[in-house]
């Protein structure tokens, strides 16, 4: 377990630094090989299904206890679901990035800069499993703000002037969340001199609430919930991999994934508390539905389609911390699942943007004879979002749902009703937008080289999101309730 | 492993529309689905004799899934094995049919259609296999997302593209209503079988089971297509390309019923009130008079015939679910059981009935589509001469869905007719609706025999385009399902002997099933008396006609072929055609407001709320501006001006002492 | 009683009384109309005729040829099934709703084979012939069920056998009248004879018909006539009763005689209506028919 636990964080690391020191030429290959490594061992570490937590060192002039032993990991199904959507997204991301960051783009043509960009991207990679395995909150805190730096770097890639606007203004919006997150981990503490997951459960109830609170805050922020989620649909100047990689499937998910983990480390919410996680969600939900519909760039409508599901995911939460242990499991399922569907639309609309060189929905049309897998993938990856049965969402909404209905009270149905609305909405306008793109007569004859890359790792990913249940609900379903 | 013929059924048809899916050629493509199709509909019929004939159930697992509480198993009983019987062998006819029909002038790749079509055929045999709502919510929305891919062949048309969206989101908003309340009696019971779930109904609240039947009746109705849930189906029906225009209509269709048979008779017949089963009944039975008659009414209005079946369609279903609410009304009631019994069975009978000749009907608007490549009443015409046995199909095709003697359409009209004024002598308001339904077969039988036939293959041609002939396999498909008409017509014994087999009726209490097929219903357990000979009563008009005949040629007349005849004006015979739109003008003023295009709701406020939403605008561009503001104004002080910078030192020195002196003391 | 007997009864007052009474239609109009008119044999005459004449095609469809004897046909089925005064057999074996149907055959396949033959007359007259079937067919339809609500059975010899019995009731008395008001156009006769309407689409849908063919024809509308009159009769009307059934169907044709002569008095002083005046005057014909319902439905 040590040693995949080191391959899964060093070899992208590793990677990464190699990919400095031989320039542009072969850096895709060394980062798709790093990726492909991390993504065997976390596979593995999946499969194993095993629940261990190890320390390997502290900081002892912290003081006594728990604050002794900072540093090492943990895996259990909700650090081996982050993983694997961490690393395998992660791999797709780097084959498919072969392709679109290159001449042939365009949208953004792109003669230089690969080692850079594979980089940023392999640092982000272990980080991001940093995340997933951190045993702590200290070490959580140094990864997710690490995943921070990496964002900020990866969204300006362009280096115009939008897309360094855009990463400052990401930087700036989950840095200010950071700040929530230090101030809790401070909190916490000088309170109970620990800084594990668990070390809420000796806070006082009220205490408790309102640390979790700025936790919670700084969730908000880096999974881009209302009111901060902003910065999200202007991180889309980034170039569309990364949009997919970090702003669905990865990064944003850190956000959820601190909340998942604080919840299930053995420790009661209050049930205010509670309420304003459920609420806020919902109201996130809510008003990212609402932005659909004004959306003219396709990578903007995902994005906002992004903040509904990460809303989605803290609904989960939320109800599960109000005692239905199934809606966590679909919420963590949820993060699987979501980041499959969600990168698989990036992806197709990268193939589109790359090919017509817009994402304008009014410019686009009749792309389906054009660039076949990718409508098949856009409607694969929008029927998987929406949850239309078997595909990935379908069964963590499924859980979710009846996890709604295990709240006493009419809460529950009120819950499930708006799920099933805010379900059957994307479901209709992802519908609309697919045809608006893909069917109808062809806006231009240009004819548009794919390359094989990118189309053959678009048939391997809508493959892997038809399939991605098979392998996601056993590991959730090991998650015990709170 | 395999138990059953119906698992090795949906593997081949994956398969089959795996393999077909590969061939470029159309032609090729269509074989091979037409063979792997034609062993799926043998594999099904075996199975479905065993246990209709044979009467024993099919059941057995073939895979556990317990993190669900479930498992996927195949589970055909008689109500199942009907249903059954009926898809796998319209589909298969409506495979036949498309490899002509498709084999044209079309672009796209076989892909795009013989693949989703057995994938639509292999979900709707999953829908009637099984016992468990989430092995039946899964196929069932295979079938609807397989049926959108088809519903969308022609994808370029904004058309059609409207169509499908409509389609897909309706259906698919209704089919949630299925998912929640599975769930919501999973969680009760833990299981997703349609028995314990039964149990788990029976024992709710009232209000919570009234909410959950009203759940399932939605989502059945609307794929059904009654009005006004319905409203889907005037749009995708005619997008569809006409084989599957044909399945849709005269199968998937179907399985609306199928579910509202299994739901309000099957799982909940026994357990329900008879005051819940009434209203239920009447509801149904209400909504089914409704779309009868709203349906026959718009199709007259109509000039896209495919438009206007698919308003039939609407009209049809109205029928069966007129005599399904009767048969629920009435059920476990003590007298009126054996009605109840009859309306169930004409129920199944008009299913099978309309899912013959609707399919027939809607493969015979695509045989005028594909021969003239128009949907226009207007512009088609004559047609009889090009297609004679295509326009002999439609003909019989068209008796039958306007119940006409002696065709098949008029023998299950003629059961739910019998049974809703049997109903109605003891609640009168089925009384209204057996007028209604009258009615609207009446105006059934004025749109499809004038507007459909006459003006497509009689009257006068269009000048407009030649028209092509058909591809022999077209053919072969509208023959053979007219024949079937017309043989269910003239002897509905079996027919009516394999429904009540399928619904597990006593046929004996029921009718009588004389010698020679006559069928009667007995005045001692049923209220009303009535009688009909289909045999006796062919061969009486057989010989009437016969008759005529004799007397038509008792004079031994000449005869002449003549031009039209004008009143002696001389005219150029399509530019005084009379056309279809001007059929019926008086009556449709009359029903011009039964089915009005309302346009799109418009929400108030939407703006407002936008720019509400909007953090950026009103938030933080704001706070960022305000704060560069101030960095700006701070940034001044550092203007590069020595003497600026001595007296901030001065300032600042005088501030330091200040502090110091305050301390001090 | 055989079986055959009431078959070659029906068939026999049908095929050779319609004729006859068409023919006192047509001098009873020409008194009124201060004419001489044609002899009361006419109509034979004109049929026989007819018969011998040139059989002129307009087109080939087989519905053009073959439509007038399936029209014949399923009227004379429809005429066979009506009780005449004689107990119709069971062997033919046929209720009130295949009745109406076989009523509906005949004119679906007339307009058929009118719209095949390709003039916009027929089809003109075809259109309207539909649209007055579709009003006037839910009146009677209604009137036969009111009748089939009080007598338990929708056979018709059930509902003549239970008002012999019964005598008047409100509803039957209610749905004959609504019958008989509708009769006129049932019979297609002036001023609801908007379907063939000589001096405006000249004879509508039998226009491109000829010899004998249209011989047929003629005589098929005017079983069709006898058959609703005889069915007015003898379901709303069949008193008194009357025991050797001769007798009976003496009594019934001469029953059915006085309706054509009002149904001829009535032509003879009216004039043509428009088609929207028709089907608002059956809508109103159709409340007097499904007041005869409620009524049959609270059993009065």
């Amino acid at each position: 377990m040590h040693a995949m636990v080191a391959a899964v964080i060093g070899v992208p690391i590793a990677g990464a630094v190699l990919c400095l020191a031989v320039r542009d030429k072969a850096s895709k290959y060394i980062a798709v090989l790093a990726t492909a490594v991390a993504a065997a061992y976390a596979s593995a570490i999946a499969a194993a299904q095993s629940k261990v937590t190890v320390v390997f060192g502290g900081l002892p002039w912290l003081g006594e206890g728990a604050a002794k032993a900072l540093f090492g990991y943990q895996v259990d199904p909700l650090a081996s679901i982050m993983l694997l959507a961490a690393t395998i997204i992660g791999l797709v991301t780097a084959i498919y990035s072969f392709g679109y960051v290159s001449v042939g783009n365009r949208e953004h043509s792109t003669s230089s800069g690969q080692a850079r960009y594979f980089f940023w991207l392999m640092l982000f990679v272990a980080s991001m499993c940093g995340i997933a395995l951190s045993p702590n909150l200290l070490q959580l805190l140094i990864f997710w703000e690490m995943t921070t730096l990496c964002s900020w770097a990866l969204i300006s890639f362009y280096d115009n002037e939008e897309s360094l606007k855009a990463g400052m203004k990401a930087l700036i919006m989950t840095s200010f969340g950071g700040l929530f997150f230090i101030g809790g981990l401070v909190w916490v503490f000088s309170a109970t001199k620990s800084m594990g997951f668990d070390a809420l459960a000796l806070m006082t109830p009220t205490a408790r609430a309102w640390a979790f609170v700025l936790f919670l805050i700084a969730a908000w922020a880096k999974s881009a919930q209302l009111p901060f989620h902003t910065w999200l649909p202007d991180a889309m100047a980034a170039p569309t991999p990364i949009s997919a990689y970090l702003h669905a499937a990865s990064m944003v998910k850190a956000g959820v994934f601190l909340v998942a983990r604080l919840l299930l480390a053995g420790w009661h919410l209050p049930y205010d508390a509670a309420l304003l996680l459920v609420v806020a969600a919902l109201v996130t939900m809510f008003s990212a539905l609402y932005f659909y519909f004004f959306q003219s760039d396709a990578k903007r409508l995902l994005a906002f389609s992004t903040i509904a599901q990460l809303g989605y995911i803290m609904l989960g939460l939320g109800i599960g911390s109000m005692g239905a242990d199934l809606a966590t499991r679909g919420a963590v399922l949820h993060i699987l699942m979501h980041a499959f569907a969600k990168t698989l639309l990036f992806l197709s609309i990268g193939v589109v943007a790359y090919t017509q060189g817009t994402r304008e929905l009014t410019k686009l049309s009749g792309l389906a004879a054009k660039a076949p897998v990718a409508a098949f993938g856009f409607f694969v990856g929008a029927f998987a979002l929406s949850g239309v049965p078997p595909l990935p969402c379908f069964w963590s909404k499924l859980y979710m749902l009846s996890g709604a209905l295990q709240l006493k009270g009419s809460f529950g149905p009120v819950i499930l009703v708006l799920v099933m609305l805010e379900s059957l909405a994307t479901f209709g306008w992802f519908l609309y937008v697919g045809q608006r793109i893909f069917y109808g007569k062809p806006a231009n004859e240009d004819p548009c080289g794919i390359p094989l890359s990118m189309n053959a790792i678009l048939i391997a990913l809508i493959l892997a999101t038809i399939l991605v249940p098979i392998a996601g609900i056993p590991i959730a379903a090991q998650i015990v309730g709170l | 492993m395999f138990q059953s013929n119906v698992e090795i059924t949906f593997l081949v048809l994956v398969v089959g529309a795996l393999i077909s899916g590969m061939s470029r050629s159309w032609r090729t493509a269509g074989w091979v689905a037409a063979v792997f199709v034609g062993a799926a509909t043998v594999l099904c019929w075996i199975d479905v004799v065993n246990v209709l004939v044979g009467s024993k159930t099919i059941h057995h697992t073939i895979l556990h899934l317990p993190l669900f509480g479930t498992s996927l198993a195949v589970d055909l009983d008689p109500l199942g094995a009907g249903f059954l019987l009926l898809t796998i062998a319209i589909t298969f006819l409506a495979t036949i049919y498309s490899i002509g029909y498709m084999g044209g002038e079309v672009t796209e790749k076989p892909l795009r259609f013989y693949t989703p079509l057995l994938l639509f055929a292999a979900g709707m045999i999953g829908v009637v296999s099984v016992q468990d709502w989430l092995a039946f919510f899964l196929f069932w929305e295979l079938m609807t997302l397989a049926s959108y891919v088809l519903v969308v062949f022609n994808r370029e048309d904004p058309v059609v593209q409207r169509a499908g969206l409509k389609y897909f989101i309706m259906t698919h908003v209704a089919s949630a209503g299925l998912l929640i309340a599975a769930l919501v009696l999973w969680l009760k019971t833990g299981s997703f079988s349609f028995g314990e779930q039964a149990t788990a109904l029976k024992s709710s609240t009232d209000w919570l089971r009234n909410t959950l039947l009203a759940l399932y009746f939605l989502a059945f109705a609307t794929k059904s297509g009654v009005f006004p849930f319905g409203d889907w189906l005037p749009d995708a029906y005619p997008a569809a390309p006409s084989g599957v225009s044909a399945i849709l209509s005269g199968v998937a269709g179907k399985l609306g019923a199928y579910g509202v048979l299994r739901v309000f008779w099957q799982m909940m017949g026994d357990s329900l009130t008879r005051a819940e089963l009434m209203t239920w009944g009447v509801v149904i039975a209400v909504f089914g008079t409704v779309s009868a008659f709203v349906g026959g009414v718009t199709a007259m209005r109509e000039n896209d015939f495919k438009r206007q079946l698919a308003f039939s369609s609407i009209g049809q279903t109205g029928y069966i679910y007129l005599a399904l609410g009767i048969g629920i009304a009435l059920l476990r009631s003590e007298r009126l059981e054996p009605i109840a019994q009859l309306a169930l069975l004409g129920a199944g009978f008009h299913i099978l009935n309309d899912a013959v000749y609707k399919s027939l009907l809607f493969m015979s608007a695509g045989s005028v589509l594909y021969s003239t490549g128009t949907r226009d009443l207007n512009k088609v015409g004559g047609l009889a001469a090009v297609m004679p046995w295509a326009a002999a199909a439609a003909f019989v095709g068209v008796l039958s869905l306007s119940g006409l003697p002696p065709t098949n359409g008029f023998a299950s009209k003629w059961v739910i007719y019998q049974s809703s004024i049997s109903a109605g002598l003891e609640f009168a308001p089925f009384l209204i609706m057996a007028i209604v339904a009258f009615f609207a077969g009446l105006s059934t039988f004025a749109y499809s025999l004038k507007f459909f036939y006459g003006t497509a293959f009689l009257g006068t041609p269009s000048a407009e385009r030649e028209p092509k002939r058909l591809p022999r396999t077209m053919t072969i498909a509208q023959v053979v399902l007219a024949a079937i008409c017309v043989i269910v017509g003239m002897v509905p014994a079996t027919a009516v002997k394999l429904v009540s087999s399928a619904f597990q009726l006593d046929n004996h209490a029921l009718y009588r099933i004389s010698s020679y097929g006559a069928l009667s219903t007995q005045p001692h357990i049923h209220p009303l008396a009535a009688y009909w000979n289909p045999v006796g009563l062919a061969i009486a008009l057989g010989v009437c006609v016969l008759f005529a005949e004799f007397i038509r040629t008792v004079g031994r007349p000449g005869k002449r072929e003549v031009p039209n005849w004008y009143c002696g004006e001389e005219h150029v015979e399509h530019e005084v055609r009379f056309r279809a739109q001007d059929f019926y003008s008086a009556f449709n003023e009359i029903f011009a407001k039964v089915y009005p295009r309302l346009p799109a709701p418009r929400l108030p406020g939407v703006k407002k709320l936008r720019s509400v939403l909007d953090f950026d605008e009103w938030l933080y561009q704001p706070i960022t501006a305000s704060g560069r503001r101030i960095i700006t104004k701070i940034s001044r002080s550092h203007a590069g001006v020595p003497q600026l910078y001595i007296i901030w030192q001065i300032a600042g020195m005088g501030i330091v002492l200040a502090i110091l002196l305050f301390t001090i003391r | 009683m055989s079986a055959a007997i009431p078959i070659i009864v029906n068939g026999a007052i049908v095929l050779l009384l319609a004729p006859l009474y068409e023919g006192v239609v047509r001098k009873i109009r020409a008194i009124v109309h201060s004419r001489q008119g044609p002899p009361v044999t006419q109509v034979y005459r004109d049929i026989l005729k007819l018969l011998g004449k040139e059989d002129l095609r307009c087109t080939r469809n087989v519905l053009f040829r073959y439509g007038p004897a399936v029209a014949f046909g399923s009227f004379l089925v429809a005429a066979l099934l009506t009780p005449m005064g004689v107990r119709p057999g069971t062997g033919l074996g046929g209720d009130v709703i295949t009745w109406i149907y076989f009523q509906v055959l005949g004119a679906a396949v007339i307009s058929l084979m009118a719209v095949s033959s390709g003039n916009p007359f027929s089809e003109v007259g075809s259109a309207r012939e539909m649209m007055l079937l579709l009003s006037v067919e839910p009146v009677i339809v209604a009137s036969l069920i009111a009748a089939a609500v009080k007598s338990n059975s929708l056979g018709l010899i059930d509902m003549v056998d239970y008002n012999l019995a019964t005598g008047p009731t409100v509803s039957l008395i209610c749905g004959g009248l609504a019958v008989f008001l509708a009769l006129q156009l049932m019979l297609g006769r002036i001023p609801f004879d908007i379907a063939e309407a000589e001096t405006e689409i000249v004879e509508g849908p039998l226009m491109e018909q000829s010899g004998p063919n249209l011989a047929l024809l003629k005589m098929a509308l005017l079983i069709r006539q006898m058959t609703y009159c005889f069915m007015l009769v003898q379901v709303f009307a069949p008193w008194p009763k009357i025991e050797p059934w001769p007798l009976a169907v003496i009594v019934a044709s001469i029953k059915v005689l006085v309706l054509f002569v009002l149904a001829g008095v009535v032509e003879a002083v009216m004039p043509r209506v428009r088609i929207d005046h028709a089907l608002n005057y059956m809508a109103r014909v159709l409340f007097v028919a499904l007041a005869s319902l409620a009524f049959a439905a609270i059993g009065v």
